[in-house]
């Protein structure tokens, strides 16, 4: 039989010349945002009591929940970089799943819906070589990742990270990095498209997310089902274990060898869940601009408010735990002063989070304008007796009205979970007003989504760093001790952050003020320029 | 009256000069074809036209209204056919269809139903799964079904079968009939031959040539073969005469229109045999523009001896 790998070095030639620049940034952004944040570590907890004041915080169900399993107080005292490690591994690994999914999706369902593999496929070259070649160039980029961290980790010469450490920590972040390559690349043969593929894959990657984090608060058998479980239970800067570092690769192993069985069998562009008739006719809803607006995207914002009302819900009946575990401890309960406000600090940075997320689905609408142009089909619009405002304005009142449900939906599970579990439920409208006041951030991003589609579609996915930009000044900006300026330049904190802080007027009209400002330029410039492609 | 008309229009991508003075105008009830190789500005045009970009320079008005300033209005009445037929993957054919018709305010359903027959479309196919000519007779018939004043379609034939190339050129047809307006870019010079009442060849971002098929060829030349029973001297120096070649048992050349009277009778001094002219077909005329200008020899070129 003829090989079916041949050909494979080339074809990883071509997917790394397509993809490097991606592969660069992802790896650029990991090493140095991990390097600077553990560097940040040794001044911001200089003693033992800022150390016990964080194991505190750390060492409880509610943020267990949220950032993995926690180290005892006794490795928090021993070395920092168990601090390091305890409050920026598990996000690091959700991203690092992320960079995973999107760069094997785009290798494999990606380029075989566009056409590419198709005729590649023409070509010499063996059955198995364009998947053999995506899976060879995402285990080299996550090797890369795995040696890049380890290496910057030790070189940061911090506290606890000793060789071994180090190149723990990269080894865990690039085995969990392969196993959602794996899972990707499966899923990317039984879905029809790309798009399919990676909604599929993130909706893995919500529930790995969420089984770790029951399991992290009830039972550790749990947790070892999500592979996000294994990170804390390398013990890393500790015991340094490895198994979960091998159970990583055992897992990819038999998840790739999986694709490629189905990839042998199955026809090129084939899924395997069978094709049906469609409608001969459109509906009268489909029939208006703003109702087609809503079935195009009506699949990614129903997934992501099923996510997000999952994961507010998930916290909301934690809080339980938290309750009793503060109550258990009253001498906690006296640090923190009083359980309540501990409750409600929790709940304040629960919204705060949660709504930097659920920002995502809002300006996945109104790229999806950006998007529409990209790919030639806006003209199908406005080509019709259809002004360019009309189009434009679809995907904002679809985006605006897509941001108020996901922030009802947060505050939705946060209090239906509260009232399931805790004696004393949480005030409905404090947590809706908490989780309202954050779409004043979110419409500034949609404003300057509006803005930069309008002046330069070309750079529109600023936008994402920005919203990266707010995560990353939510989870580390205590920690980066920037300025004040470099804090608010993320809008989501300059929101009065309810319920634990007062409300006050005037950022929320800025922000009011900044977005209407910012549609209007993006209307106009819209409305002058030429649609490109 | 004039349906379209443009006016020098003009259109530069940074430093690319893509329009150099575009002029042209489409009558009512009047075929257009505009025809010229890929990347001389065809696309680029009708984008102006649409309003979908600005030209930098030029005027371009449709139902005597600016393309850009009045577009929607404009698009009440207008249908259009792109090159590339770009839609959603996940609708179906007769949802595409049926959304377009509602956009542009149609609800003529039995014609709708009509064309769909006419060209054999499966309209519960998902886009994604069509090739480019099912592409292709989606916005053939989204475009054909609406009661529109005036056509404008580019390149629509390109992915069509043979057979469906037929039916496109019966409903255009109809469509003159009914007293529509088309302007049809294409690079099928045979259908733009066959339909075509004007035409205008562009070049570069600039119309060389425009005007009905019979003044084109009145300016150009026909192809003759000629038999005779002595040999034919003379030709060589013979005023219009070009390519002349010997072919089979007679001379091959091409003559301009308005040396056919003394060339015919220089040659009948020779006995003729047997006599074959034919009209220069488009392709000619094209051809000749555009080699002619490649190779930038003057207009009225020497004779080649084959």
């Amino acid at each position: 039989m003829a090989n079916p790998f041949k050909e494979m070095p080339h074809i990883m030639g071509l997917l790394v010349r397509q993809l490097r620049l991606k592969i660069l940034l992802w790896l650029a952004g990991f090493a140095i945002i991990i390097v600077a944040t553990i560097t940040a570590y040794p001044s911001v907890y200089p003693d033992e009591e800022a150390r016990r004041g964080f194991a505190i915080t750390m060492n409880n169900p509610a943020m267990e929940a949220m950032v993995g399993s926690s180290y005892s107080l006794q490795d928090f005292l021993s070395t920092t970089a168990t601090l390091f490690a305890q409050e920026t591994m598990l996000f690091t690994l959700v991203t690092v799943a992320v960079m995973n999914i999107m760069l094997v999706s785009r290798m494999t369902r990606g380029d075989e819906e566009e056409g590419r593999t198709e005729y590649i496929r023409s070509l010499p070259i063996g059955r198995l070589s364009y998947l053999g070649a995506a899976m060879l160039v995402i285990t080299v980029v996550n090797i890369l990742l795995a040696a890049i961290i380890g290496t910057g980790l030790w070189a940061t010469d911090i506290d606890g990270t000793d060789w071994q450490s180090a190149y723990l920590y990269g080894s865990i972040l690039g085995g969990v990095g392969l196993v959602f390559a794996g899972i990707t690349a499966f899923l990317a043969q039984l879905a029809e498209t790309a798009r399919g593929t990676t909604m599929i894959s993130f909706g893995v990657l919500a529930v790995a997310y969420l089984v770790r984090a029951f399991g992290d608060v009830s039972s550790d058998t749990l947790s070892l089902i999500s592979p996000l479980g294994w990170g804390m239970r390398t013990n890393v800067f500790i015991q340094n274990d490895w198994w979960p570092v091998y159970s990583c690769l055992i897992a990819a192993f038999i998840l790739t060898a999986g694709a490629f069985y189905l990839h042998r069998t199955r026809d090129l562009d084939a899924g395997f869940i069978p094709p049906k008739p469609g409608n001969e006719h459109a509906s009268i809803f489909l029939k208006t601009p703003l109702g087609f607006t809503v079935h195009e995207q009506r699949v990614p914002i129903i997934v992501w408010a099923v996510f997000i009302v999952l994961f507010s819900a998930s916290f909301g009946y934690i809080l339980d735990d938290l309750e009793t575990y503060f109550a258990d401890n009253p001498f906690l309960e006296k640090m923190m002063q009083g359980e309540s406000d501990v409750k409600n600090q929790f709940v304040t940075l629960l919204i705060a989070m949660m709504s930097l997320i659920s920002a995502v689905p809002a300006v996945i609408t109104i790229m999806a304008l950006k998007k529409e142009e990209t790919a030639n089909r806006i003209e199908n619009f406005l080509s019709k007796a259809i002004s360019r405002t009309t189009v434009m304005s679809n995907y904002l009142w679809l985006a605006v009205i897509t941001s108020i449900l996901m922030q009802a939906l947060i505050a939705l599970g946060l209090w239906g979970a509260s009232i399931a579990v805790l004696d004393q439920p949480l005030d409905a409208g404090d947590i809706f007003l908490a989780a309202f006041m954050y779409l004043a951030a979110i419409w500034v991003l949609l404003g300057l989504s509006i803005l930069v589609i309008g002046l330069v579609p070309k750079i529109a996915s600023i936008i994402w760093l920005y919203l990266i930009y707010g995560f990353i000044i939510i989870f580390l900006g205590d920690v980066l001790d920037l300025p004040d300026w470099a804090n608010n330049l993320s809008v989501f904190e300059t929101v009065p952050a309810l319920p634990s802080n007062a409300f006050d007027r005037m950022p929320v009209i800025l922000l009011l003020g900044i977005s209407l400002v910012t549609s209007l330029a993006g209307f106009i410039s819209y409305n002058k320029r030429d649609i490109q492609g | 009256m004039t349906v379209l008309k443009t006016k020098g229009i003009t259109k530069r991508f940074g430093k690319f000069q893509a329009l150099d003075g575009i002029d042209m105008d489409v009558q009512l009830g009047e075929i257009y074809g505009f025809i010229g190789p890929n990347g001389a500005g065809k696309s680029t045009t009708i984008r102006i036209l649409l309003g979908i970009i600005k030209a930098t320079s030029g005027k371009a008005e449709i139902f005597g209204k600016d393309t850009w300033k009045k577009a929607v209005s404009i698009h009440q009445h207008i249908a259009y056919v792109p090159g590339d037929v770009n839609i959603w993957p996940n609708l179906t054919g007769g949802e595409v269809i049926d959304l377009f018709l509602k956009l542009r305010g149609d609800k003529n359903t039995a014609k709708r139903e009509a064309l769909i027959r006419r060209f054999d479309l499966d309209p519960t196919k998902k886009c994604r799964t069509y090739s480019k000519g099912n592409l292709q007779k989606v916005a053939l018939i989204a475009a054909l079904a609406s009661d529109a004043d005036l056509f404008i379609l580019d390149e629509p034939t390109s992915g069509l079968d043979p057979l469906m190339e037929h039916v496109f050129q019966e409903c255009v047809l109809e469509l003159k009939e009914a007293s529509k307006s088309i302007l049809l870019s294409s690079h099928i010079l045979s259908e733009v031959e066959q339909l075509c009442d004007r035409v205008g060849i562009i070049r570069r971002g600039k119309i060389i040539e425009s005007g009905t098929l019979r003044e084109m060829r009145h300016l150009t030349r026909s192809q003759i073969y000629v038999e005779t029973k002595q040999s034919i001297t003379g030709l060589d120096s013979f005023q219009g005469v070009h390519n002349l070649t010997e072919r089979d048992a007679g001379i091959s050349f091409q003559a301009d229109s308005d040396a056919l009277d003394p060339l015919m009778q220089h040659i009948s001094q020779f006995g003729v045999i047997k006599l074959e002219s034919a009209p220069p077909t488009l392709e000619d005329l094209f051809m000749r523009h555009y080699q002619q200008q490649e190779q930038s020899t003057p207009a009225t070129g020497g004779i080649t001896h084959g």
